[in-house]
């Protein structure tokens, strides 16, 4: 059954929900749920995935007792099995001005796309989702939920979404960690424009409380190339600057500086086992699904 | 150095210079505003290419300035004096000595010296503008200048270098400079001096021009490489007038002037006869070549000796006018009255057949005109020895009896041309013994006594003596007593060196001595002046001989009218002649040109001959180094375009515009280097 009512959605049109209907969303994490669900669970249960041995102790359960393995040893082992549980995926948007960037679509227009989808599609899938739409502060928190209502107040809200002030990931991060109940995925969606050794020391709690965290490092063409448009004033979208360059004589410095950016969030990303994916906007989002699906 | 703007009118233009340098700073567009997600990675790569920081852009701003000047510069028309320009709106006067020496008729190649010095002085005269002043010597034994004063016509003097002729003289440099400086003095503007040569080492070495300080003095040597040559120097006979019968000796001495030894083949040619010799000459040496020659007669002839020719043909053939003589001339000079020394020399000279003895006054030894083959000397005292050095320095053998009491020391002054030598106070004692006292031969050996060694011609020593000077071997000058008195003191005493000079000490008069009435005494006087001529200097003994260059001159007699003496060339031809009242109506040739035999003629009776041969100091080919000829105080050129770049100046012009060229086109690649070496963006793949 589909989560989504028949109001038609600027963010989640039929053709993806179409296509979208070959998607499983499937991320490799271990997670924390209250209801039985999919997702394994550091919790022992009572799913049939067999995990190990362990000795008896007073007041185990008898029925989980191997009567084979006390036949052959004359020892009380339980058998353990992983608990499998439901998910919570944790969607944080940046909605600062720089998001703004790009036409057709602009980088906000294309993580609304993706957020509304990956929202779409975690319902869907049974699992509780929340969204958090920030710029330098957290400006609208929806609590996760796993219903269609929940859904079409998460679709609403990309809708009325606009473009806002400076990007300050780190601090949204730190803002919004108390706000995270169980731990889950954690979805970033933004252009990072922030030092990457501030993101990753704000995401460090959350790593630390074992969320599985991915980022999507939203880029136009324009931005990774650097188009030749001679001699430019360039307009800075957060701070209002003005710097006046030619787009020949910066290029290459501007890759190099870009890339290194995007290189250390790589290698931040690697060490702390985190997910990184460049999102070029030029490219369609139901690509960045590859990462998340099975 | 110096530069000078020919269209300096344009200067102001120079402030177009400023021109790159204030484009580069303040050119700024109003650009087009551009929104974008975050200029701070602009930011950071202004960081590197902040144009006003970069050493590239520093170096394309000089490189832009730079190319803009000098196309500026090129506008201005620079021309640059590399040598005391400047004075390039002043009027000069240039003379162009042009060496037309023997020495230049050395080919380097496909090309003689003398060729590429015509080239080389006409370009120096191309340099010349209309208003400039110049002149051409051509130098050789007697320098003669084309204009007899500064001229404007160049095109005249090029054509004259281009008919000039090579001679075979010696060069004057002296006097060509000489010439050019008369040529030059008066004259408004820049005064210059160019010596077009091969600077050939023995002309040049010792030269020291002492120019006007307002008068330049370039050089442009020609020469190039080396000059191997080999060359005929001189010869002579020995002696130089033989008498007939005589067995001469004709000495040739061959040059080599390189640096390998040489084996060369010299030919005699006397009359119809033909000698040759194998010479072998050393590396920068000589060697003397020896051809005996039997006198037959006493007419006289002519000897040539030669070599097979080389590079340099003019030096390898030579002539010698050989004049035997019947009779030799023994001048007798008695400086006392009833000098019976001096009368008994006649008298044995007179009895010797092919000795004529005359007798001379003491005032005819200073006239240069007089002419002997020997000289006799009685009681001289040494004063005033020039005289008789002179006829030593001749080559005439002075048998010298000196007077008594004369200071020993006089004697030095007669072979040394120095300073009285010696004891000053010592005199020459004479003493007279009771006792008369024998002569004897003190050295037995000596080839004045080699025709007495078999006895045909008896004792030469045989006679007795009744006075004598009193003197020691160590008193006399350098020399070996031949003939000496049984105590030991000298009565013959030949000095050593190249002076043939005799000391005698054995008085001949009739009361004091018997050593004249001896028939030993003809013979040993003919022995002895014989032997003084074969030791005379060889150098001093040539025939009538001329080198090129030189004129030739005869004084005719009283009896003969001037128009009907010629003088005939080796080739036949009559050389022009003129009198010379200042001389005294002596004819005087022309410059003669050509090596041989010149002969006079009265008509047809030919009165007198002389041998014309090539200069010696030209076959040593070897230039000056160039610092040497740097020492003349000169500027030294490789080429005549360098003296004409010097005068003239270089345009700077082609210079200018392949440097904008190049800054360009360094501009260019700076850019494009840049552009090419860009930082490799590092981005991996997402």
């Amino acid at each position: 059954m589909s989560p989504v009512t028949h109001q038609r959605f600027q963010y989640l049109r039929p053709e993806d929900i179409r296509r979208l209907a070959g998607f499983e969303f499937a991320p490799k994490a271990v997670v924390e749920g209250y209801y039985a669900g999919r997702h394994v669970s550091r919790s022992r249960g009572s799913s049939v995935e067999f995990r190990d041995y362990r000795q008896y102790v007073p007041g185990d359960d008898l029925a989980l007792v191997d009567w084979r393995v006390y036949g052959r040893t004359d020892r009380f082992y339980l058998r353990t099995f992983d608990h499998e549980t439901s998910m919570d995926c944790h969607l944080f948007l940046d909605s600062s001005a720089s998001m703004g960037f790009g036409r057709d679509p602009s980088k906000l227009e294309y993580a609304s796309f993706f957020t509304a989808c990956l929202a779409y599609l975690v319902i869907r899938g049974g699992d509780r989702v929340s969204l958090q739409l920030f710029d330098r502060k957290i400006r609208t928190f929806i609590p996760p939920g796993s219903t269609g209502t929940h859904l079409n107040g998460i679709l609403n809200l990309l809708e009325r979404n606009r473009p806002g002030e400076r990007t300050s990931l780190a601090e949204a991060l730190r803002s919004s960690f108390p706000l995270l109940k169980r731990r889950g995925i954690l979805i970033v969606v933004s252009d990072f424009f922030d030092d990457p050794a501030a993101i990753f020391a704000a995401l460090g709690p959350y790593l630390h409380r074992g969320f599985k965290v991915f980022l999507f490092h939203v880029l136009t063409p324009a931005e990774l190339e650097l188009e030749g448009k001679g001699l430019v004033a360039f307009h800075d979208l957060e701070t209002g600057q003005r710097v006046i360059a030619h787009t020949d004589d910066v290029r290459d410095g501007y890759r190099l500086a870009l890339g290194r950016h995007m290189d250390a969030l790589r290698d931040l990303a690697t060490r702390r086992n985190v997910d990184y994916t460049i999102a070029r906007t030029d490219t369609h989002f139901h690509r960045l699904f590859e990462r998340l699906t099975k | 150095m110096s530069v000078v703007f020919l269209n300096a009118v344009l200067w102001p233009l120079t402030i177009l210079i400023l021109l790159p340098p204030v484009v580069h700073l303040f050119a700024r567009a109003r650009p087009p505003l551009m929104d974008f997600s975050s200029v701070e990675f602009i930011r950071r790569a202004l960081r590197f290419t902040q144009r006003i920081r970069k050493p590239k852009d520093w170096l394309l701003l000089i490189l832009r300035t730079a190319a803009a000047a000098a196309v500026i510069l090129l506008f201005l028309r620079p021309v640059i004096f590399s040598h005391g320009g400047g004075g390039f709106f002043e009027r000069r006067n240039v003379v162009v000595i042009l060496d037309a020496s023997a020495s230049m008729g050395w080919s380097d190649g496909s090309q003689t010296r003398f060729a590429v010095a015509c080239a080389e002085a006409s370009e120096i005269l191309a340099g010349l503008s209309s208003r400039d002043a110049a002149d051409v010597i051509l130098a050789g034994a007697a320098p003669r200048a084309v204009f007899p004063a500064m001229g404007g016509n160049i095109g005249y003097l090029q054509g004259e270098i281009r008919r000039a002729r090579l001679t075979s003289e010696a060069l004057d440099p002296e006097a060509a400079l000489r010439l050019a400086v008369r040529l030059l003095n008066g004259q408004e503007g820049r005064k210059e001096i160019c010596v077009v040569s091969d600077f050939q080492a023995s002309n040049w070495r010792g030269v020291q021009p002492r120019l006007p300080p307002d008068i330049g003095l370039t050089c442009v040597s020609i020469a190039r490489g080396e000059a191997p040559n080999a060359a005929i120097l001189s010869v002579v006979a020995e002696p130089a007038r033989p008498l007939p019968g005589e067995e001469g000796t004709i000495l040739c001495e061959v040059g080599n002037f390189s640096g390998l030894p040489q084996r060369k083949t010299v030919v005699l040619a006397v009359e119809s006869a033909r000698t040759s010799r194998e010479a072998v000459i050393p590396p920068w040496g000589r060697a003397t070549v020896m051809f005996k020659q039997r006198i037959a007669s006493s007419l006289p002839f002519t000897a040539s000796v030669s070599l097979a020719e080389d590079g340099f043909p003019g030096d390898d053939r030579r002539w010698a006018l050989i004049e035997p003589t019947d009779v030799l001339r023994v001048g007798v000079v008695s400086y006392g009255k009833d000098d019976a020394t001096a009368a008994t020399w006649a008298r044995g000279c007179r009895a010797l057949g092919w000795a004529r003895p005359e007798l001379l006054n003491v005032e005819s030894l200073a006239n240069p005109e007089t002419r002997c083959d020997f000289l006799m000397l009685s009681g001289w005292d040494g004063t005033e020895p020039g005289r008789v050095r002179g006829f030593l320095e001749r080559g005439v053998p002075v048998v010298w009896y000196p007077a008594a009491g004369m200071p020993l020391a006089r004697m030095m002054p007669v072979l040394t041309n120095g300073a009285p030598a010696g004891d000053a106070g010592a005199k020459l004692i004479w003493e007279n013994r009771p006792d008369s006292i024998r002569l004897k031969v003190a050295s037995p050996e000596h080839a004045l006594f080699r025709a007495f060694a078999g006895g045909e011609y008896g004792d030469p020593a045989r006679g007795r003596v009744r006075g004598r000077f009193t003197v020691t071997a160590a008193q006399l000058p350098v020399g070996e007593a031949v003939m000496g008195y049984a105590d030991g003191t000298p009565a013959l005493w030949i000095c050593r060196g190249d002076l043939p000079l005799a000391l005698w000490n054995i008085t001949l008069d009739k009361g004091l001595s018997s050593v004249q009435n001896q028939g030993e005494f003809v013979p040993f006087l003919g022995e002895l002046l014989l032997e003084l001529r074969r030791r005379s200097p060889v150098a001093v003994r040539l025939a009538h001989e001329s080198v090129l260059g030189q004129s030739l001159s005869w004084r005719p007699g009283l009896d003969v009218r001037t128009d009907e003496v010629l003088l005939k060339g080796p080739d036949g031809a009559v050389v022009p002649l003129r009198t010379m009242e200042a001389g005294g109506g002596m004819l005087v040739s022309d410059r003669i040109e050509r090596t041989g035999i010149y002969e006079w003629l009265v008509g047809d009776r030919s009165i007198s001959r002389e041998a014309a041969n090539f200069p010696a100091l030209e076959s040593d080919l070897r230039p000056l180094p160039v610092s040497e000829i740097k020492g003349l105080g000169a500027l030294s050129a490789s080429s005549g375009r360098a003296v004409r770049e010097w005068q003239a100046g270089i345009p700077l012009g082609p210079c200018l515009l392949w440097i904008a060229f190049a800054l360009l086109l360094c501009e260019g690649a700076v850019a494009a280097f840049d552009s090419f070496n860009k930082p490799v963006v590092g981005t991996k793949s997402a």
